[in-house]
């Protein structure tokens, strides 16, 4: 798979070739229930004509000037629909770039530490009822061309352990807590040594243990304490989505708000293209499915609404620069406005001052999924929480929901911690899937949880 | 198709398997989408793939690929000789023996013509009644998907499936604001003259256009609430996750032994719906689909685990492949409605994964609260708190009325006991 010629016979064509491979191994309870993997290898092309797009795709050698050619034949047919020809942006990046994969883990590697793993947990944590191990990772290369000039590769990898316990409380109910151990790269790049995983499984089993014993939550206006691993999801979900572009003419409440305040000024947020303090990210997109240059886009600056993500259709629309966020995830996809590693930046707080300084409140530390909303009301699931009493942590919570309005609740932030941890885990999803990763500190704020 | 699925099959007999299941699929898609109330992409796929599972000396891998080259076939065969060599060896591996069909449903070509007059008639329909309704995507589409599946113990399944697929997200705008965000889909076997027919779009941007003006619930409650479809589809995927292989296998579900008990209100059936639009006539194990009843008028039947699961747990094995419906109650959704004190209808639920034991709480969208029968304002900021496991026994009617989304057939549910907040 490399770069090769199309056509170029629209007022804009594209032409990308894309292969993803992935594999999935679970073990539960020593049994190994899926043992899996999959390679998808094609090539798209899409055309843009009058203000239509046709995009063609195959998984068969069905060459560049067919698949362009049927692309703009699905533009044209468009036409009986009006027409009217719009000028789109003219970046075009040249460039390849592949993110430094070491040694991966074989299939028969990953086998033997899922078992070592669950053998580990089933001598080591005695309540332990169940044990599920999973170990997935996926590569995606693109090779995306375009008729302004455009020739990029890009390379996104991402390896992931997922560890989830079960034990059974008082009432012999299932209560399960789980860990994550990813990174972008190979299995190569994390740490899955014994001594690292019985480090994080001790920790996991003490929360797991006291999760037990919870109690529900107060349902309502609460005051939490987001740990540093929840704040990105708040980023992402809460007004992440909210300032794409296309949900924004989709008639997002940010239309309205481009300009003002709509978050404590503690909080800047950011999009990140592929780097951050010098350091590249998890999801690296120096270049998008369309090929262009990828820029940061700050959504929100010290509390006001600033910029939002674009693709080249949406940027036309509103006068702006495309911003490189337009991705596909998998060969007969057409890209699609989506995230890349997006963050609210550090402020100046210390966590432990954060929760000391609340009389009565929640510490939240670990997330399923979330959902966004054109309103900007947000929620993602809470799988692990503690009371805060007086400054002190109380007991451990049932699972939960988050949510509210994102504004009110940025709004309400009056801490911001010093420290940044980035999670590139699960999907987003969107019509298609995608990897992405997201960033923050701890937070401090007002918002409703769900319970009694 | 078929011939190159058994050649395969012999190659992997060959290479010293002992069993194995080939599939070979070929689909073809073609897709309309809307973007911000005007049609911007005409969208052509064609995709093959060839899925491999293989057992030896009972140890399994399986690979997919979407070539069919020998080449690339060779090297599958050896890469799942490798990927299996420490796989952990189990004697409930297994294929499906002995299923045999052809199968043919649907559309077998697409009607490119249709799809554009149907995309027509959304646009017109929704700049005439809902002209503050914005649709933020939209896919009308035609998939024509054709499978052969054998296995080393004489199964052979052709299929070719057609159905038309409509997926439709959006919100309102006025000058009051913006409405929650909503969504439907589902399969037809033929497009309607007016899209707005089908799928309960016409309702989802009625309700929509009245969601901009929105109220939080006020001081906490425990109520009732009725359930639209697109909340209905989330009890259904919890109970049918709780009776599926990784819950049964780690003995934690919910239901670990409750076959044959009552697990719901006697007034709700739930059976699978292996009729609805763009429903596979086999699954992916390579079993032939039968008419299910899962719960009979609120008892468990039977439990859900994969042909594997079923031996390795020595429990029946019942074939499905995703749809659901419920049979339709005897109230009117009018009349549902009417006899609700204090609660709400619920469009939709927004919430993390409920905990295995049922526990939930999530925020509802598009929904409005109901004081003494009377639908009131829309709300925003609303959570509900509650346990699935109870909410299906506190079923208290289910709607005459149900609604077609092709893979599920659904009425509203009116359930009490949830807490508002």
């Amino acid at each position: 798979m490399s770069f090769a010629p199309f056509t170029r016979a629209g007022e804009y064509n594209e032409f990308r070739q894309h292969e993803l491979r992935k594999r999935r191994l679970i073990m539960l309870d020593g049994n190994l229930t899926a043992n899996d993997s999959s390679h998808q290898s094609g090539q798209s092309a899409r055309a843009f004509q009058n203000g239509y797009w046709g995009f063609a795709s195959s998984t068969g050698p069905a060459g560049a000037d067919k698949l362009g050619n049927i692309a703009l034949a699905n533009a044209k047919a468009m036409q009986l629909f009006g027409g009217k020809s719009r000028p789109l942006p003219q970046g075009a990046y040249q460039g390849e770039h592949g993110i430094a994969c070491k040694p991966n883990w074989s299939s028969e590697q990953l086998i033997e530490w899922l078992q070592s793993v669950t053998d580990l947990i089933r001598s080591r944590y005695p309540k332990v009822a169940s044990v599920t191990a999973v170990a997935l990772d996926e590569y995606h290369h693109k090779y995306v061309q375009n008729s302004l000039g455009a020739q990029a590769y890009n390379n996104i990898s991402r390896a992931m352990a997922v560890l989830m316990l079960t034990v059974k409380d008082k009432d012999d109910k299932p209560v399960e807590l789980a860990h994550i151990i990813g990174e972008k790269g190979s299995f190569g790049n994390l740490d899955l040594s014994m001594t690292t995983v019985e480090t994080h499984l001790d920790q996991l089993y003490e929360h797991l243990l006291a999760k037990r014993e919870a109690v529900h939550a107060k349902g309502g206006l609460q005051t939490v304490v987001l740990a540093s691993d929840l704040a990105g999801i708040l980023a992402h979900e809460a007004m992440g989505h909210p300032c794409e572009a296309d949900l924004v003419l989709g008639g997002a409440v940010t239309g309205d708000l481009r300009g003002q305040r709509i978050a404590s000024e503690l909080i800047t947020m950011v999009d990140f293209a592929h780097s951050y303090n010098g350091e590249e990210l998890a999801v690296p997109v120096y270049a998008d499915d369309e090929g262009t240059p990828a820029q940061d886009v700050t959504l929100i600056k010290n509390g006001l609404l600033t910029d939002f993500m674009h693709n080249r259709e949406t940027a036309t629309r509103f006068g702006d620069q495309a911003t490189g966020n337009a991705r596909a995830y998998a060969p007969d996809d057409e890209p699609l406005i989506r995230m890349r590693n997006t963050a609210i930046l550090p402020g100046a707080s210390k966590l432990e001052e954060m929760i000391a300084d609340v009389e009565h409140g929640y510490y939240l530390m670990k997330t399923s999924n979330g959902q966004a909303d054109t309103t900007t009301e947000f929620m993602f699931g809470v799988t692990l929480g503690y009371e805060i009493n007086n400054g002190k942590l109380g007991r451990a919570i049932k699972d939960t929901t988050l949510s509210g309005s994102a504004i009110k609740m940025l709004q309400s932030v009056d801490a911001v911690s010093t420290d940044m941890h980035w999670k590139n885990a699960g999907y987003c999803g969107k019509k298609q899937p995608m990897v992405v990763s997201m960033g923050g500190p701890a937070i401090r704020a007002q918002a409703q949880l769900g319970g009694e | 198709m078929l011939t190159q699925a058994k050649n395969i099959l012999s190659a992997l007999t060959r290479a010293g398997f002992d069993d194995a299941r080939v599939t070979i699929t070929e689909t073809d898609v073609n897709e309309l989408n809307i973007a911000h109330n005007h049609v911007s992409l005409m969208r052509t796929t064609q995709s093959q793939s060839l899925a491999i599972m293989a057992i030896q000396d009972s140890r399994r891998a399986s690979a997919s690929v979407t070539s069919l080259d020998e080449a690339v076939i060779a090297q599958v065969i050896t890469d799942l000789q490798r990927d299996m060599a420490t796989s952990p060896q189990d004697t409930a591996y297994a294929v499906a023996p002995n299923q045999r069909g052809k199968f043919e449903q649907g559309p077998q070509s697409v009607d490119r013509e249709a799809i554009a007059a149907s995309a027509k008639s959304l646009l017109e329909t929704r700049a005439e009644k809902y002209p503050t309704f914005q649709i933020e995507e939209c896919a009308i589409k035609h998939t024509q998907e054709k499978t052969a599946l054998v296995t080393t113990l004489d199964t052979e399944l052709t299929s070719s499936v057609g159905s038309y697929g409509v997926t439709l997200m959006g919100a309102s705008k006025d000058e009051h604001g913006s409405s929650s965000f909503n969504y439907t889909s589902g399969h037809l076997y033929a497009l309607p003259e007016r899209l707005t027919d089908v799928l309960d779009l016409d309702q989802l941007m009625a309700s929509s256009v009245q969601e901009t003006q929105t109220e939080m619930v006020g001081d906490k409650f425990t109520g009732e609430v009725v359930l639209m479809p697109m909340a209905v589809m989330d009890l259904i995927g919890w109970l049918t996750h709780q009776l599926g292989d990784g819950a049964l296998i780690s003995q934690t579900s919910v239901y670990q032994n409750a076959v044959g008990d009552c697990i719901g209100a006697p007034l709700l059936s739930l059976r699978n719906n292996p009729q609805g639009a763009g429903q596979p006539p086999f699954n992916a194990e390579g079993f032939v689909i039968e008419p299910v009843t899962l719960i009979d008028t609120g008892k468990l039947t039977c439990q859900l685990p994969s042909y594997i699961g079923s031996r390795k747990l020595d429990i029946a094995y019942t074939p499905i492949a995703g749809g659901w419906c419920i049979d339709a109650g005897d109230v009117s959704r009018a009349d549902m409605l009417a006899s609700t004190k204090h609660g709400a209808l619920v469009g939709r639920l927004s919430m993390g994964n409920p905990a295995a034991n049922g526990d939930f709480s999530g925020v509802i969208k598009n929904s409005f609260l109901l004081e003494n029968g009377k639908r009131s304002k829309a709300l925003t900021e609303t959570m509900i708190t509650g346990n699935i496991t109870q909410m299906l026994k506190d079923i208290q009617a289910i709607s005459a009325e149900v609604s077609d989304f092709g893979s599920y057939r659904l009425p509203w549910l009116k359930i009490g006991g949830l807490r508002f907040s």
